[in-house]
């Protein structure tokens, strides 16, 4: 018994940890190549753009997932 | 005694979890608070740091909702809800006032966290009277990433 749980405890923890080396991942592969030419105006606004629309995509389809959620 | 045992391994486990999150975040942290390149104007640097924080504020949501997912969930439903309302208001802030989200923001994540960082006042000023609205328990767990958050919402103010 003891020993399942301490597997879910360690299931968990590796669950938790997962989804932040991944981003750690993404943001070391992000570095920018030092000798590109440096961004316009145009292409780091569209970028924003770009990173706010998938980001609220990830939100509505969480909600949408969990529409039964208490809000208190 | 295996009780005990039981909850030694978890305590372990909650050290590793937090000794990674850590290391995570000190890269991201590093990452979020590269300057903007100098040819940029002052709309350009905007977009530039927005982008960054809401990187940073994407791993805060993706943190919750990661442990809410796991069985049981470390961090509940309502207080995952929470956090992705409070996130999604976030960004519509970001959108909207590129220039000056900052307060708006740092007050919403306050109210949610009562993070001493976030409060209207900073440190060494004692912080408000704060009821957080995720549990205190739940709270502690995502601290990390909300000190993160503030971390690089600070440094592009």
């Amino acid at each position: 018994m003891a020993n399942e749980q301490t597997v879910v405890a360690v299931t968990n923890a590796v669950a938790v940890i997962l989804p932040s080396v991944i981003a750690l991942i993404k943001t070391l592969a992000a570095k920018e190549n030092p000798g590109a030419p440096p961004p316009t105006d145009a292409e780091v606004k569209a970028v924003l753009a770009s990173k706010l629309m998938a980001s609220l995509a990830v939100d509505d389809a969480w909600l949408a997932a969990n529409p039964d959620a208490p809000t208190t | 005694m295996t009780r005990d045992l039981f909850y030694t391994r978890v305590e372990r486990a909650s050290y590793v979890i937090i000794l990674a999150s850590a290391l995570v975040l000190l890269v991201v942290w590093v990452a979020g608070c590269r300057p903007a390149p100098p040819t940029l104007s002052p709309e350009g640097k905007a977009a530039f740091h927005a982008t960054r924080v809401i990187q940073v504020l994407d791993v805060f949501r993706d943190a919750a909702i990661a442990a809410n997912s796991v069985t049981p969930p470390i961090v509940t439903t309502a207080s995952t809800r929470e956090v992705v309302l409070w996130h999604k208001t976030a960004l519509k802030t970001i959108a909207a006032v590129p220039t000056g989200w900052q307060a708006t923001v740092k007050a919403g994540l306050f109210e949610l966290t009562c993070h001493p960082m976030a409060a209207p006042l900073p440190p060494p000023a004692p912080p408000p009277p704060c009821t957080p609205r995720l549990k205190p328990g739940e709270v502690e767990k995502l601290i990390p990433y909300v000190g993160l958050a503030l971390v690089v919402i600070n440094e592009v103010q």
